[in-house]
């Protein structure tokens, strides 16, 4: 359904009975709500599952400035408000919905009884040096290329930044500061004031966030539980739906 | 040779479905005729206009960078002297005459009466529906009122302003809840279906009522059809109108998402999800299966709806059948996507034989316009 939430259209699935505990899905950069649908379905008998489309993402209206991982944990509060939601039972999220989980539980912005973050970013790393090539690469080619048609320059740009690895940077469009805002802000601090059960799931193979995030998390993290699951990658929840949900079963 | 000025585009929601209405169903047919040539005129988002070659092919719009290509194209100006010019200004520049103009503009600003508006006052033939029928049929309020004062059939509703609502919300909500369940909240203008909401309780009823006021000042509300049978009707010409088709959707929920798929136990919707301009035959059945009276009610209801509202050139009429029996006016769109040539073709009128003949409606209209006397000279001024 769509809902009016801080003057912007929403559209969240709101699932199962109002009766039943309540389960939060926050999506990650570039997905919906859409993107836990399998989950759901598994689990969905026993809760009330409600997954928005975060704002700029999915069938929710942009943001009219860039947002930081502060203003998505604001919204995800007047969201549920809005929904009449007293009581969280857990927050389940993926990737970039990980940041705004742990920041609205550990800055208390709402008070869920467990936590789940299933491919969560959230560390900043230090520059490799491959990173700080590119960079190097990109500064000296800004003045470098000066001279060539803006069509061309943008071109070399777009295909630097590929090579880079930042294909979500060069799909963000209207949302390019909103993805610098986020993937620039470091989880740990957060991390480190979460002592609500949370279970942490990695898929082995997942390159974007590999599962030394989830072991810095884990330590972290008092009450954490550390799962790895061997042959998954960062889409774990969409490719691997039954273990995810066996997993999520036992924790909630 | 006659210059048809095709204009696409525009600061409309459906932007995008102009594009491929414009290219495919109107330009690209136009080329084979003998005795026309096409203008593609572009409308960007930012209500910019332009013209030339590039804009004909669609990776123009498709193969990314838009605003740096059109960043070193000149702007289009607009001249009325005896009729429509396209001016492109600087070195080399052109003057280019505009014998007829094909609009391909869906939604806000193109179809809702404003661009018909402006070529009335240039004084060029102009193909679909004039600007009236236009602008009753962009407001969905005005279009009930008008079918159901002609005696067709329309599903209950109730309407509202935003200003009403906000100085006697409760008295609303009274009338709206004496409708009978469930109730479809629509912005009276939106094109789109983005904002329009079905809903099942009164629980439901003020959050729709909050997204439709997102959107427009006036909304309405009204009765669904419970056991439903959706057909549409493209009809075409000015005094003896034609029908196409009647052509049955088999999406059957409109709004489907994993949400209500979900409550509905999981019952997948065969072939939902395709934009309009996409291929219809995997989410629509042409001719309707419906018994033969009833199709040929559908038919005679579509004529009487494009009459009614006016309409000119080329149109679909949206019909609602409740239970098999009982047929309901939905909605008049006067600038259907890709022009349902789709169904144009199986009821025997080729893509060129389309955009012929709504050229030919379009001169037709436009000769018979200019045989009203619309001078009364006087004395009056010389009084002063």
């Amino acid at each position: 359904m769509n809902l009016i939430v801080n003057n912007l259209k929403i559209h969240v699935q709101d699932v199962g009975k109002r009766s039943k505990p309540c389960v939060l899905f926050l999506h990650g950069w570039g997905a919906s709500g859409n993107s836990f649908s399998k989950l759901i379905e598994e689990i969905g008998d026993n809760y009330r599952c409600v997954a928005p489309d975060l704002p700029g993402f999915g069938a929710s209206e942009i943001p009219t400035k860039a947002w930081g991982v502060k203003e998505y944990a604001n919204f995800v509060h007047d969201l549920t408000a809005k929904l009449g939601i007293k009581k969280i039972h857990a927050i389940c999220s993926h990737s970039m919905g990980g940041r705004i989980a742990m920041h609205i539980t550990a800055q208390r912005i709402l008070r869920p009884g467990k936590l789940i973050l299933i491919g969560s970013h959230g560390i900043v790393q230090a520059k490799s040096l491959r990173n700080r090539a590119y960079k190097v690469v990109a500064k000296v080619g800004k003045k470098a290329t000066l001279v060539l048609p803006n069509r061309v320059r943008s071109q070399l740009r777009d295909k630097l930044y590929r090579q880079a690895g930042a294909s979500d940077y060069l799909t963000a469009g209207a949302m390019r500061d909103t993805f610098i805002n986020l993937i620039n802000t470091d989880s740990q601090p957060d991390a480190a004031l979460i002592d609500i059960p949370s279970l942490l799931i990695y898929g082995k193979n997942d390159k974007q966030t590999p599962p030394s995030f989830g072991k810095i998390f884990h330590e972290l993290m008092p009450n954490s539980k550390l799962n790895i699951v061997s042959g998954a990658d960062h889409f774990i929840h969409e490719t691997e739906p039954k273990i995810v949900a066996t997993q999520l079963k036992e924790f909630l | 040779m006659k210059n048809v000025a095709v204009i696409f585009g525009g600061r409309s929601t459906e932007h995008d479905v102009s594009i491929v209405t414009a290219l495919s169903s109107i330009i690209a047919p136009i080329e084979m005729l003998s005795g026309y040539k096409p203008i593609p005129v572009y409308i960007a988002r930012d209500g910019s206009w332009y013209t030339g070659d590039d804009l004909k092919e669609v990776h123009f719009y498709s193969g990314g960078n838009l605003e740096d290509k059109l960043k070193k194209m000149k702007k289009l100006s607009l001249k009325f002297d005896d009729g429509l010019w396209l001016l492109k200004p600087g070195l080399g520049g052109e003057k280019i005459r505009v014998d007829i103009v094909f609009p391909s503009m869906h939604g806000t600003y193109g179809e809702d009466g404003s661009l018909m508006g402006l070529l009335r006052m240039a004084g060029v033939p102009f193909v679909g529906c004039d600007m009236a029928a236009s602008v009753i049929a962009m407001d969905k309020v005005l279009t009930k009122q008008l079918v159901s004062d002609a005696g067709l059939a329309v599903t209950k509703y109730v309407w509202f302003e935003k200003r009403d609502w906000q100085k006697n919300s409760k008295e609303i909500i009274t009338k709206i809840n004496n409708l009978k369940y469930p109730l479809f909240v629509k912005p009276a203008h939106l094109g789109s279906s983005i904002a329009i909401t079905k809903v099942k309780t009164k629980d439901e009823l003020e959050n729709a009522l909050e997204v439709a006021m997102h959107y427009d000042d006036k909304i309405l509300v009204e009765e669904g059809v419970t056991n439903l049978t959706e057909v549409t009707v493209p009809v075409m010409g000015n005094d003896k109108p034609r029908v196409g088709m009647v052509e049955e959707s088999l999406a059957k929920a409109e709004f489907f998402d994993f949400e209500s798929k979900y409550m509905n136990g999981g019952k997948k919707i065969k072939g939902f999800g395709k934009d309009e301009g996409g291929d219809k035959s995997t989410w629509s059945r042409i001719p309707a299966k419906i018994p033969k009276p009833l199709y040929k009610e559908c038919e005679n209801l579509a004529l009487a709806t494009y009459k009614v509202l006016g309409c000119s050139g080329i149109s679909r009429v949206d019909l609602l059948i409740d239970s098999g029996k009982k047929i309901y006016v939905n909605e008049v769109n006067t600038l259907p996507g890709t022009l349902y040539r789709h169904n144009w073709q199986k009821a025997g009128v080729s893509a060129v034989e389309l955009v012929e003949k709504l050229l030919h409606f379009a001169i037709e209209r436009f000769e018979e316009s200019k045989r009203l006397t619309t001078v009364f000279n006087t004395n009056f001024l010389k009084q002063f």
